[in-house]
């Protein structure tokens, strides 16, 4: 939310004040001085002036030098001085300075008068009652005097601005308002349709809620660059004393089936610190989740997170709502929404065990159970014997760990469990990073007697992966696992809100199910979180210890992630807990999915934003690797759009330059609804495979979030353009304003300064103040 | 104590039933929440003795019915056979596990800590409401249970009464030779019958009572997993408890260490 200038009114009240004081001093506005340039008309000659000035100082200087002795020297110079002042002063005025001014012929230039109609000047904030739309309508309704002073002097094109300029004929108020505000592109169209008529100056009125200009400044100098300043009038208020609105909402574009979606929500208020209300996630009109929050300071954005579920598959609208307060100015703001595509997927993941274990046969049993995973394993059942598990057929992993990155990179995640570094070759370690930091793959190594620095993974490649220190300060390695320890698992801040630990979705219910786990046994120590990790659980030995062991830990590594569990002993949430309890379950599920989401596939597709207005356009953007996760630029890629009445528009795709394996397409929608992309990806005449997204057109509210009529963006796209800004009381003088330019059609105009009533207030308060002081040293 | 089979004099086996009958009335079968000492054998290991390891045998102990013919109980075949499958796991895989055995009540919460539990004389069960409970929330909770050394017709009949009462809805299925309990270590390409050891050394039939075809059966879950291997008219733990014989015949023991270990293997991966 803009802040609200508190002082607004007395700044406002303190600058008419200093400008009427200056044109009462100078005779002239500010603004005509601004515009105009100084000029001297001499009634004698240069030369005879030049002499002139010395011989007054020369006078006055001649005329007290008899008072040496009389008076001190200092009070000399200051009699002098004065004396001199007054014969100076008739010397500038002699000189006839002028103000030359670049004035427009009358009728002979142009203004475009544009203004807003978007969503946002609905708002009911203009004063006495009004929306700022009908503010607009009584500033340009016919009978109105500034508008009646700016026909007289020029041409007016009307024009009507939301996303770009619509040419009209008058004030004429849109069957639709617009929703979004993109003045960039509105102030473009207005020059371009102008074309090379004689432009002075635009006249602007809207709320300068802007919401798509890319680089409005930019675009105020190129205005300046043709002479073409910009006159901006904010209609609305810059100062909205009561509303609550969501300002963002942030969700994942795709989740599995079945999921819990966590979204945040960020939530800015102004008049309601402190007041509690409610936020609900809503697809259509079911509620799905429901919560209470507490507003903040004015001006102050708070985040509040929400999980929720939902069922079914493919794209979701979620709508994300605070319950509005009966005195709220823009009740439309309080909805954010979200698209998110639920996918019926399984990506795969792989485990290598090096020993059977208990912690190895219940993850199956809980991976097993959810239908949107694919757990492959690996089992060292004996030296040399290796035991694969939900393998697709005899051929996968048939020569163990795999030995190149096609064959690990088809894997979304990786787990490693009691298996000590020295199975791997180092390339197959090298690998195991590449697939994090490269592939962007997720990656989990689980306690054991042969895991973390009892692995010997010290010196190795997945030492650098590993959210934890295998070594201490002097680079000793950590103690042994430590098997008798019992310990329960404590959540950290960040482990009580974090979807590997999210067992409920309620945050107080998940806190009591985590206080209510079955104590563990044993776990590896470690050289604790590294600084870039973050820790979501430690090992509570009740010891009342400063700092407990790290349990549960995460980095980002390059593209993926690494987690740290430093234990094996989660089983024991499935026997020490009820048959009923579903804890360990929602654990590994939690876990398994979050290491798999947004681990990048071969081929994606993605829209730019989930959500359009209508008449916006849609770029689309296509992203092509091979096996190894190498880009591919020599990909043909197109897609097939489907729009929401069932129409299937082909689309192409062209490789960007800037971007190693990315293509790009744009498309127009014509249709409000959902949207379903489906793109083929073809390499030397086979396929290779596809990808899908989604995008929703419809109606946008954006237009009341951040609302507040946007002073300083006008300030500033006025003093860039060469213009000057109003507000809507104080438009008197704004037709003479827009008169002094040097654009269009125009002439040159002088004012006389020498009557300035400064000048004569300078030459009287000398004489007076010569004569005061001559008293008071006992002068005649 | 190994004694070869012609060794055994007679007079000696019928003294050692009448012990068997006197001592069962005296010291009755182990009720519940009791792992003591069985009467005339070594004291059960004290529960802390066994370190920490991965894997634990856990022989349960159970309320049986008492002298019925032979004496049959919870320790049959205890300590022993217990301690040779033990090497057996230690030296033909790569599980860690303790040395030593245990043996937990049904009840005792103590159970819930070993996913895998070996239950002997199964058709000699008399399991009061608690153990069916428990063991009930053990097996749904993720538990194993093997089931061993019952013959018959009418010790079957024992077993199923009491495993129903455990899982109402359960079925009971002659496990196929491709299921995975059969190959996920060794391969086993068939169920075969293990004699008890007198039989094995000194008859020339292997079978007791009217339990002529040997049977591995199971009980899975809704998943699909098993839960319960059911080793009836077979008796692996005097195979593994004489294996050391030098006159057992090693078909039986390899059979015997085979399905067992597979067992494991099974209840640690699936």
């Amino acid at each position: 939310m803009p802040p609200g200038p508190l002082a607004a009114p007395c700044g406002a009240c303190g600058r008419m004040a200093m400008t009427a004081l200056f044109e009462f001093l100078f005779k002239y506005r500010p603004i005509i001085y601004e515009k105009g340039s100084l000029a001297f008309h001499p009634v004698l000659p240069w030369l005879w002036l030049a002499a002139a000035v010395p011989a007054a100082v020369l006078l006055a200087y001649l005329l007290y030098r008899r008072t040496r002795g009389i008076v001190s020297g200092r009070t000399r110079a200051v009699l002098t001085a004065l004396r001199a002042v007054p014969l100076l002063v008739l010397l500038a005025v002699l000189m006839q300075p002028v103000l030359l001014l670049h004035s427009v012929i009358p009728q002979k230039s142009f203004v475009a008068v544009a203004y807003d109609a978007s969503r946002s000047m609905e708002i009911r904030d203009a004063g006495g009652g009004r929306s700022r739309m009908e503010e607009v309508a009584r500033l340009l309704d016919a009978s109105s005097r500034p508008l009646a002073e700016l026909g007289a002097r020029f041409q007016l094109r009307f024009f009507r601005v939301a996303h770009g300029a619509e040419r009209v004929e008058g004030f004429q108020p849109p069957a639709r308002r617009g929703n979004v505000t993109d003045l960039e592109t509105a102030l473009e169209q207005v020059t371009a349709e102008m074309g090379n008529a004689p432009l002075s100056g635009i006249l602007l009125l809207t709320d300068g809620a802007d919401n798509r200009s890319r680089d409005l400044d930019a675009a105020a100098e190129r205005l300046r660059a043709k002479r073409i300043p910009v006159y901006p009038v904010g209609i609305g208020s810059s100062d909205i004393a009561r509303d609550a609105e969501v300002l963002r909402v942030g969700a994942p574009r795709r989740v599995l089936k079945n999921a819990l979606i966590e979204a945040e929500v960020t939530v800015g208020a102004r008049g309601y610190a402190g007041r509690r209300t409610r936020l609900s996630v809503k697809q259509g009109e079911s509620v799905l989740q429901s919560r209470e929050i507490t507003l903040g300071a004015d001006d102050e954005v708070k985040t509040y997170k929400v999980t929720f579920a939902c069922e079914g598959t493919g794209p979701k609208v979620f709508t994300f709502h605070i319950e509005p307060f009966g005195d709220e100015l823009i009740p439309e703001n309080n909805d954010g929404q979200a698209l998110v595509r639920v996918e019926d997927a399984q990506p795969k993941i792989l485990y290598v065990e090096g020993e059977p274990r208990w912690i190895y046969g219940f993850m199956r049993r809980a991976a097993a159970e959810d239908k949107n995973l694919a757990l492959i394993t690996l089992l060292r059942q004996a030296e040399g014997k290796l035991y694969r598990q939900g393998v697709e057929s005899g051929e996968v992993l048939k020569r163990g760990f795999p030995l190149d990155k096609p064959e690990l990179y088809r894997f979304k995640a990786l787990i490693l469990g009691s298996i000590e570094a020295s199975f791997f070759s180092f390339d197959q370690l090298r690998l195991i990073s590449d697939f994090v930091s490269e592939r962007g793959g997720g990656f989990l190594m689980l306690g054991g007697r042969n895991s973390f620095g009892q692995g010997g993974y010290a010196n190795t490649p997945l030492e650098d992966v590993l959210p934890v220190g295998l070594r201490g300060d002097s680079g000793e390695g950590v103690a042994p696992m430590e098997r008798e320890a019992q310990f329960r698992a404590r959540l950290t801040g960040y482990g009580l809100s974090h979807p590997i630990t999210r067992i409920a979705a309620d945050e107080q219910e998940n806190r009591k199910r985590w206080e209510a786990a079955a104590p563990l046994v044993g776990y590896n120590p470690t050289a604790g979180a590294k600084p870039g990790a973050t820790v979501l659980a430690t090992v509570d030995l009740g010891s009342g210890a400063a700092a407990d062991p790290v349990l549960l830990a995460f980095q980002r590594f390059g593209r993926g992630r690494s987690v740290a569990l430093t234990t094996d002993a989660v089983w024991r949430w499935r026997m020490e807990h009820e048959s009923r309890d579903n804890f360990h379950e929602l654990f590994w599920k939690q876990m398994l999915r979050w290491l798999v989401a947004d681990v990048p596939d071969q081929l994606t597709l993605e829209s730019e934003r989930h959500s359009y207005a209508p008449g916006e356009g849609v770029t689309l953007r296509a992203e092509a690797r091979d096996e190894a996760f190498l880009s591919l630029n020599d990909a043909q890629v197109t897609a097939a759009v489907r729009t929401p009445s069932g129409r299937t528009i082909s689309l192409p795709f062209a490789w960007e330059l800037r971007k190693e394996g990315a293509y790009a397409a744009r498309f127009m929608p014509d249709e409000e609804g959902l949207y379903e992309v489906t793109a083929e990806f073809f390499r030397e005449g086979k396929k290779v495979g596809t990808a899908s997204t989604g995008f929703r057109v419809a109606d946008s509210f954006e237009e009341y979030h951040a609302a507040a009529m946007n002073a300083g963006l006008l300030r500033r796209l006025a003093e860039r353009s060469g213009g000057r800004y109003y507000t809507a009381r104080d438009l008197s003088h704004l037709a003479e304003d827009i008169s002094y330019v040097d654009s269009g059609s125009a002439r040159i105009e002088e004012k006389d300064l020498w009557d300035m009533p400064v000048v004569y207030l300078v030459l009287v308060g000398s004489m007076v103040a010569e004569w005061i002081l001559r008293k008071r040293k006992g002068l005649a | 104590m190994l004694l070869k089979a012609r060794e055994l004099p007679t007079g000696s086996i019928v003294a050692a039933c009448a012990a068997a009958v006197i001592m069962s009335v005296l010291f009755p079968a182990a009720g519940p929440g009791s792992s003591a000492a069985a009467p005339g054998r070594a004291g059960a290991p004290p529960r802390s003795a066994a370190a920490q390891r991965e894997f634990t045998f856990v022989r349960a102990v159970y309320n049986g019915l008492g002298p019925w013919g032979y004496y049959k109980a919870w320790y049959t075949d205890w300590p022993k056979a217990d301690r040779q499958f033990i090497l057996g796991i230690q030296r033909l895989t790569n599980i860690e596990t303790a040395e030593r055995e245990k043996t937990i009540p049904f009840t005792d919460a103590e159970i819930f800590h070993y996913p895998f539990v070996y239950s002997v004389e199964v058709g000699h069960w008399n399991l009061s409401e608690d153990e069916v409970s428990s063991l009930r929330e053990y097996l749904q909770r993720g538990g194993f249970l093997f089931c061993d050394d019952f013959w018959g017709s009418r010790e079957w009949e024992n077993f199923e009464r009491h495993i129903r009462r455990v899982l109402p809805d359960c079925r009971i299925e002659d496990l196929p030779p491709d299921h995975p309990v059969f190959h996920c270590y060794y391969d086993i390409p068939a169920v075969i019958q293990v004699p008890n050891v007198g039989n094995a050394l000194y008859q020339n039939y292997t079978f007791e009572e009217d339990g002529i075809v040997p049977h591995c059966r199971g009980i899975s879950d809704a998943g699909g997993r098993l839960m319960v291997l059911i080793n009836w008219n077979t008796d692996l733990g005097d195979a593994w408890e004489w294996a050391d014989l030098p006159g057992f015949p090693a078909k039986y023991s390899t059979y015997a260490y085979e399905l067992g270990i597979n067992a494991i293997v099974y209840a640690m991966s699936h």
